[in-house]
């Protein structure tokens, strides 16, 4: 009897200790305002768009507004900046927000596994990062990719490929 | 459904085992076609995808099946077996609708649309109408998840119209964070309250274990009557 009250206080103990350590450490609730930082561009120059160099050079017939724009180089803040730089030329880092748990990785590595010229899909839950390789050094579109995230329920929010070099 | 349950009540009321496990049944068998037969997953995966559920206690059994047209549309059926001197069985054709979903990096916010229609008959009782309605929203990060459903329930047959409410709330934690294609626990509790029946269901302790795809949850009520959930995501 001693020794049942003893493990149900015990569990207790530890039930209360997971809740403290899960409130400190939960991600805060989502917030009904989109997400910009990194967000995909719907036009068709994403490649090597972290680059301040790169993000100079369009500017020139552009108005300011996009010179200023801060979300790129924020979106790299966010990311691993040595796994974007380990990059094959066919591979797309991207990041997707709402995966939460192993079924979420299933939907979304089904429905990009289902695109044409895809090789393999790996996807790193915590990090909320999906690495995508390509058949060959052909790349997909950031619409392509995005359309296929949309399908899974899934948002994207960045996506990443090998700077030129 | 619930005046079926106090006509069986009356029925076994001579043999008080017979009164408690009646009572108790019906406590969960109100229970289980109010909640997501999905055990509070997710109504709807993601477009062409197929969820399969089964849960299991002392006599009764339940299975689940939808398919996502979209990522936010799903359709589904419900199937349940009520063991007991008569058995009871329902079925529902399910359509479920994600109304919303909030998402944030490493976590995610649901409020789903449930529906369903079909057909009940209660411990021999007349073939009769069923249909439900309810809502479901969720939040969950990979460290925490929680749970709130609202739903009702309606029957009719030449014996019985009758309509009961019911509201679930569930939380979980996750004791630490599994890598992708690791196992992943989680323990959660659930309370339920039944217009109608208070007191009768009791808070719910539960394991929860993810691995890949499929889930399975362990654990009883406070009566001690064991629960065991299946769901796999295909």
């Amino acid at each position: 009897m001693m020794s049942r009250v003893f493990t149900v206080r015990v569990v207790t103990l530890n039930v209360l200790l997971l809740l403290l350590t899960s409130a400190v450490s939960a991600t805060p609730p989502p917030s009904t305002a989109p997400q910009v930082r990194g967000q995909v561009a719907p036009s068709a120059e994403p490649k090597g768009s972290e680059e301040p160099k790169e993000v100079e050079e369009p500017k020139e017939a552009e108005e300011p507004k996009e010179a200023e724009e801060p979300k790129e180089a924020e979106a790299l803040v966010t990311c691993d900046p040595q796994a974007i730089a380990s990059l094959k030329p066919n591979q797309s880092l991207l990041h997707v927000q709402g995966m939460v748990c192993g079924m979420c990785v299933q939907g979304i590595t089904k429905l990009l596994s289902a695109l044409e010229g895809v090789k393999s899909v790996e996807i790193e839950l915590e990090a909320g990062s999906v690495l995508i390789t390509a058949e060959g050094a052909s790349q997909l579109s950031d619409e392509t990719l995005k359309d296929a995230i949309t399908r899974a329920g899934y948002k994207l929010q960045d996506v990443h490929r090998p700077e030129a070099r | 459904m619930i005046n079926l349950g106090v006509k069986l009540l009356m029925r076994h009321a001579e043999r008080p085992p017979y009164l408690i496990a009646t009572v108790l049944l019906f406590a969960t068998l109100t229970s289980l076609i109010l909640r997501p037969a999905t055990g509070l997953g997710h109504p709807v995966t993601f477009e062409g995808g197929v969820a399969v559920s089964m849960m299991s206690q002392p006599g009764v059994r339940l299975w689940h099946t939808n398919y996502s047209l979209t990522s936010s549309v799903a359709l589904g059926a419900d199937y349940m077996e009520l063991d007991g001197e008569e058995p009871s069985a329902i079925g529902l054709g399910r359509l479920s609708v994600l109304l919303k979903r909030w998402m944030g990096r490493g976590s995610q916010g649901n409020l789903y649309l449930l529906t369903g229609v079909g057909a009940a008959e209660w411990g021999g009782a007349d073939l009769g109408l069923a249909w439900m309605g309810g809502v479901q929203a969720d939040y969950e990060t990979q460290r925490v998840y929680t749970a709130l459903i609202g739903r009702v329930l309606g029957d009719q047959s030449p014996s019985t119209d009758t309509l009961a409410y019911h509201a679930l709330y569930r939380f979980g934690v996750a004791p630490y964070i599994a890598k992708t294609n690791e196992l992943q626990a989680w323990l959660v509790g659930q309370v339920s309250y039944h217009r109608g029946m208070e007191g009768l269901p009791s808070p719910t302790l539960l394991m929860r274990v993810f691995h890949r795809s499929a889930l399975w949850e362990l654990g009883a009520d406070l009566k001690g009557r064991p629960w065991l959930q299946l769901m796999a995501h295909f």
